[in-house]
């Protein structure tokens, strides 16, 4: 079971550990007062990196090794220098980061990064030095990439295959899902079967357009993916041949976020959202959609969440399940931090007064 | 030779006070501390070398937006 939950907000990234009574206790808060974008902690909650957005300074990444006591700022994933990149307002920076995973368990010391702009990054020495996939940012379908909510494209989800590291699927706001089967040398699409609600009618289905919120692969069953799509929910049982929408969530089909059962691919998490022109709890009411059998019901999970003229959003990696498929951690917009500890049937509040929530995960 | 002073902001990764450094532009100015501080530069600059966005810098009391801006050779001052 997960020993530690980070919450990556607004104003620093705050440690949380499970003690030995029940539930979670604040245990530390490094970067406070800056937006920390993304975390990522290794199995044994030693190595820790976390990515930083300062705003006037630009990105930042650090990293601990001795599990959050302290940090070093490392070098940051950059764009290669163009010839007069200095006098072309398009050339591309870095502006954000978006993802970061292990490269597998064969490859230790070895991460992908995801940005905004969308773009991959790898790193063979543990974050001490970055390299673009150049195949992924030359791929000719990237010309059709477009910013969904934010200016810039966002690649926002890397699965790393538990049964083959050099396959990869990213996926990317607006620019669907791209596969790599040969650790990053050539990519293809794989998002066939997504539907863009957005697109005139003939190119809804149009691949390379898709805004997928996020992605997920289940670990134990690595041919299902779940996707939360800007316009609904996909689920893939073919390893990435294609798509299939589900319909039947009771709530809503809008949201941002989603978590796969580490152990059961039929069992996924939504937090649904009014649709995208408002985004707001249905009704002020916080609540979970889980599904137990792929998609054909879901249950509406509440008890805990609150009921009442509540505004919280939780953003595409505001949700987190552990190994266990058992904890989970949910955080908002506006503040509030909830877990649960029987797979979503129950939640407690962890606080309601926090800074806006970028990210929360399980280790 | 210009004299550079960074804002406090900026302390942590800056020079803590004002530094000559050589150039005929912001960019070689700037270039001439980042070699000092090379931290610093990702700071002040981004991936293509172009000023941040909200990174403000002043040329004998003038606002300069490029880091191909040229300094003058009096006495001057940046301030970013």
């Amino acid at each position: 079971m997960a020993e530690r939950l980070y919450v990556a907000s607004r104003k620093g990234l705050l440690i949380y550990e499970r003690g030995a009574k029940a539930g979670w206790r604040h245990a530390s808060t490094a970067f406070i007062g800056s937006p920390v974008t993304m975390v990522l902690a290794s199995p044994d909650n030693r190595t820790i990196f976390a990515g930083l957005n300062l705003g006037h300074f630009g990105t930042k990444l650090h990293r601990s090794t001795d599990g959050g006591a302290s940090w070093t700022e490392m070098p940051v994933p950059s764009f290669p220098k163009i010839e007069g990149g200095d006098k072309d307002a398009k050339a591309p920076a870095v502006s954000a980061i978006w993802a970061m995973e292990w490269a597998g368990r064969d490859r230790p010391g070895a991460l992908w990064l995801g940005t905004a702009p969308a773009a991959l990054f790898y790193s063979a020495d543990n974050g001490a030095s970055w390299t673009l996939n150049e195949a992924l940012w030359n791929l000719p379908t990237r010309a059709k990439w477009m910013g969904g909510g934010t200016v810039d494209t966002a690649l926002h989800s890397i699965c790393v295959d538990p049964r083959k590291s050099e396959r990869v699927a990213v996926a990317v706001s607006c620019g669907g899902v791209t596969l790599t089967e040969d650790g990053g040398q050539s990519w293809r699409v794989a998002g066939h079967g997504l539907r863009a609600e957005f697109m005139p009618p003939d190119q809804q289905f149009d691949p390379d357009v898709q805004d997928a919120h996020l992605m997920v692969q289940c670990p134990a069953a690595p041919n299902v993916y779940w996707i939360q799509h800007h316009n609904g929910i996909f689920r893939c049982t073919d390893n990435l041949k294609s798509w299939q929408e589900i319909d039947t969530a009771p709530v809503s089909r809008f949201g941002f976020a989603v978590a796969v059962h580490p152990k059961d691919a039929s069992t996924a998490w939504f937090v649904p959202a009014v649709k995208d022109e408002q985004r707001y709890p249905a009704d002020g009411k916080v609540v979970v959609q889980r599904t137990r059998d792929g998609g054909k019901t879901f249950d509406v999970l509440r008890r805990g969440l609150p009921q009442d003229n509540a505004f919280d959003l939780v953003y595409r990696h505001g949700l987190a399940v552990d190994a266990t498929g058992e904890r989970l951690a949910m955080g908002s917009t506006t503040g509030s931090v909830w877990t649960s500890d029987n797979g979503g049937d129950d939640w407690s509040l962890l606080s309601a007064n926090l800074p806006p929530v970028n990210a929360v995960r399980l280790f | 030779m210009a004299k550079v002073i960074f804002t406090s902001h900026l302390r942590s990764v800056a020079p803590g006070g004002a530094v000559d450094a050589s150039g005929g532009s912001v960019g070689e100015a700037l270039a001439a501390v980042f070699a000092e501080y090379p931290q610093l530069r990702g700071y002040v600059l981004d991936d293509q070398d172009r000023l941040r966005l909200h990174i403000a810098v002043f040329v004998d009391g003038v606002h300069v937006r490029k880091t191909h801006s040229n300094i003058r050779w009096a006495p001057a001052a940046n301030f970013i």
